[in-house]
């Protein structure tokens, strides 16, 4: 299913810049949907209503930081793969949110480019692979309901 | 007077025998005299005696002893010790003056008969006049004439005989030269007794007062006599100090020369405040000098006071003692603190350009981000453009467009350049973080070589172009320390050496281990560091670098990081040919560093 679409890239900067820069390389060198936003709060409501499959968000923004943000998506898409971008500076509270919220990666501006793609790249593969896995296991449990289903239609039908 | 044959005729037997009377009285009379003189009387009583017995043998009147005055005196010119004896008017005034000068001058026997009638002393006779003869012999002691012995008015007719005078001259010059004797003798005690008394004045004056006292003779400055006083003050006893000379006992360095004591000698006293004793291996004393010329007769002496003023001098130079130390505590203080001040403007103003360091790389990440990302992604994108335009779906109408080429070669050198621009600048950022280090104020194990590097890339500004920089980098481990402060002084150090550079040179950095010791050396090739300044350098505030250029504070500042380090700074240098610096830092952690903190 998820290799039927391209996967979606979702990133929130205040800095129309570092979008556009990043929004720009993507599009060049990948097939990702890329979606960038200035705003935290537009972004939770663009992806409470669309799919996302990595998440990539500034540390210092006005109104909630980038912490708080992926926190919120968190709870919307769980599955989603989330890094922050982050000054030199912040590196401290980065990696204690990296502990603390669960973060998958977190990148220091200024960032090459190369190492943001492979970064992006293997996110997304763990995002789907964790996709691939909640497929599985929701067949595993449904071949499970069947044979219980069965099960129960055996003993009732021998009772 | 006689003759020396036997007598011959009665007369001459009774005249022998009246002139051996004669002789056996005379005797008499100077036994008499002798006697008197062996019982050691006076003067008086032996005058008075030679006049009684005068009286009596020659059977006159009166009889007087003058003696010659021995100062000169106004008055007549002599004076009469012991006058009359018998009968009761004593010689007229004027007369006596006459008789005195007439003997005076002419210093023989005078025998007068008939004063009354003698041309010599007409004009002074008188009616009433009581003397009507006299006999004069002059006394004389040793040819010198010390005085006169007079007898008046014979009583009998025929008057003063050459027997007479004969005899009295015999007396006078028995009794001439014991008087004289016995007067000098007289003289000599009154003037011993007076000598001791003033001398026992003078004692009780100089033993009691306290001061020590010294009398020299003039001409040789020879030390005569010294009061106990002397002694302890000297350490030299008195037999020592008698015959030294005055310069040696008392280092007035002007008695060395004559003319002082001339000078003193005019104006009669000098005086000398402060003098030190003991630099001859006595105790050392200080004394006031008071120097005054004594006469004693015709002999000059020189007495000299000295008024121990030791406790003064002490006194006075523990006042200045202690002024000094505490004026040297004043100005070490003084020291401290501006050193204190000085350290701590210079850590708040480090402290503040970190923040200010870390605000601006903080604020240059982004646009930094960006420019970095667009030039890769332009590359990107170029080469992306230039694989469409080789491929065949591009017509070659297109492809041979005029200047199409040219675009995507000009695009491809910006985008080149621009990641070689950008790659500068992350760089520069990254060395300012390195610099500040404003993360790490705690104790970290440091690379000093990663540090030096940091500080290179920021002074590079000031050397490019104008200084060689020769790293000779040894094999040194990671030391404990404060990387932002070791940075700062290597920052010092290069800065200074590039400002000492005038024009081109060459900066080497060399690092070293010795033991536990680590080694950092900054040679330059500079003006150098002239000697009197060397010991400077460290001084706060000490620079010579001019208003606007230095704050002289640097290394001070140096000084005092590498000092709480535990380690040491210090300089050789040669006017003209360079400096160099070299710092040594202990590896261990057991360092005082975080007291700057």
């Amino acid at each position: 299913m998820s290799s039927q679409r391209p996967p979606v890239i979702v990133i929130v900067d205040d800095e129309e810049m570092v979008l556009t820069s990043l929004r720009s390389f993507l599009t060049l060198e990948t097939e990702y949907a890329v979606e960038t936003y200035d705003s935290p709060t537009q972004a939770i409501e663009k992806i409470r209503e669309n799919t996302v499959d990595l998440v990539i968000s500034d540390y210092l923004m006005p109104g909630m930081n980038g912490i708080q943000f992926l926190l919120e998506i968190k709870k919307i898409r769980p599955y989603a793969t989330r890094i922050l971008l982050t000054g030199y500076a912040d590196k401290e509270n980065a990696i204690k949110a990296i502990n603390e919220v669960g973060l998958y990666q977190y990148i220091e501006k200024p960032w090459e480019n190369e190492d943001l793609k492979l970064v992006i790249q293997n996110g997304l593969e763990r995002r789907f692979l964790m996709e691939r896995l909640e497929e599985k296991i929701r067949e595993v449990q449904h071949v499970q309901q069947n044979l219980q289903d069965i099960q129960a239609q055996i003993i009732k039908a021998f009772m | 007077m006689s003759e020396e044959h036997p007598p011959s005729t009665l007369a001459e037997f009774q005249a022998e025998n009246a002139r051996l009377r004669r002789a056996v009285e005379e005797l008499s009379i100077l036994n008499g005299i002798s006697g008197a003189i062996s019982s050691m009387m006076s003067v008086d009583s032996i005058v008075e005696m030679i006049v009684q017995e005068s009286v009596k043998y020659l059977n006159v009147e009166q009889g007087a002893v003058m003696l010659l005055r021995n100062e000169e005196d106004t008055d007549p010119f002599r004076t009469v010790a012991r006058k009359a004896y018998s009968g009761s008017d004593a010689v007229p005034f004027r007369f006596g003056q006459q008789l005195t000068g007439w003997m005076l001058k002419n210093q023989k026997p005078l025998l007068i008969n008939d004063l009354g009638n003698d041309v010599r002393f007409r004009n002074v006779a008188s009616p009433d006049f009581s003397i009507r003869s006299l006999l004069s012999v002059p006394l004389k002691a040793k040819g010198e004439m010390v005085g006169l012995l007079n007898v008046f008015n014979k009583r009998s007719e025929e008057g003063f005989t050459i027997d007479d005078q004969r005899l009295l001259s015999i007396i006078a010059s028995q009794s001439a030269q014991i008087v004289e004797n016995v007067r000098l003798y007289e003289e000599l005690q009154r003037r011993s007794a007076e000598l001791r008394e003033s001398e026992a004045k003078y004692r009780a004056l100089t033993q009691e007062a306290g001061e020590a006292i010294l009398l020299a003779d003039f001409s040789s400055r020879r030390i005569l006599e010294v009061n106990e006083k002397v002694e302890p003050l000297t350490g030299l006893p008195r037999r020592v100090l008698r015959g030294r000379t005055l310069a040696e006992v008392i280092p007035v360095a002007e008695w060395n020369d004559d003319g002082t004591f001339e000078r003193m000698s005019n104006s009669g006293h000098l005086s000398y405040a402060n003098v030190k004793l003991g630099d001859n291996g006595g105790p050392t004393r200080f004394i006031d000098v008071s120097a005054t010329i004594v006469s004693y007769g015709d002999n000059k002496i020189i007495q000299v006071i000295c008024h121990d003023v030791t406790e003064r001098q002490k006194l006075a130079e523990h006042l200045r003692d202690h002024a000094e130390e505490l004026e040297r505590e004043v100005e070490a203080r003084t020291l401290d603190l501006r050193n204190s001040q000085a350290q701590l403007v210079q850590q708040e103003k480090m402290a503040a350009l970190g923040r200010l360091v870390a605000g601006v790389a903080h604020e240059m990440n982004t646009p930094i981000g960006t420019i970095t990302s667009n030039a890769d992604t332009l590359s990107r994108a170029l080469e992306k453009l230039d694989k469409i335009m080789r491929s065949d779906e591009i017509p070659e109408a297109v492809r041979g467009l005029r200047g199409l080429k040219q675009v995507q070669t000009v695009l491809e050198d910006i985008a080149r350049i621009n990641q070689l621009a950008c790659d500068r600048i992350i760089g520069i950022v990254s060395s300012l973080r390195n610099f500040a280090r404003l993360d790490e104020a705690e104790l970290k194990t440091a690379d000093l070589h990663e540090g030096l590097e940091s500080t290179l890339t920021l002074v590079h500004h000031e050397l490019k172009n104008r200084i060689e920089v020769v790293r000779e980098y040894g094999d040194i481990p990671p030391i404990s320390c404060h990387p932002n402060q070791i940075n700062q002084v290597f920052m010092n150090m290069l800065v200074n050496a590039s400002q000492a550079i005038k024009g081109e040179g060459t900066i080497t950095i060399r690092t070293f281990r010795q033991g536990d010791i680590v080694n950092v050396q900054f040679s330059d090739t500079g003006t150098g560091i002239p000697p009197e300044n060397v010991s400077r350098i460290f001084d706060p505030g000490f620079t010579t670098k001019g208003v606007g250029v230095g704050t002289g504070l640097g290394l001070s500042i140096c000084f005092k990081i590498v000092q709480d380090h535990g380690g040491s700074i210090d300089v050789e240098s040669e006017v003209g040919k360079g400096s160099t610096f070299t710092i040594r830092l202990p590896l261990g952690k057991d360092t005082k560093a975080g007291a700057l903190r």
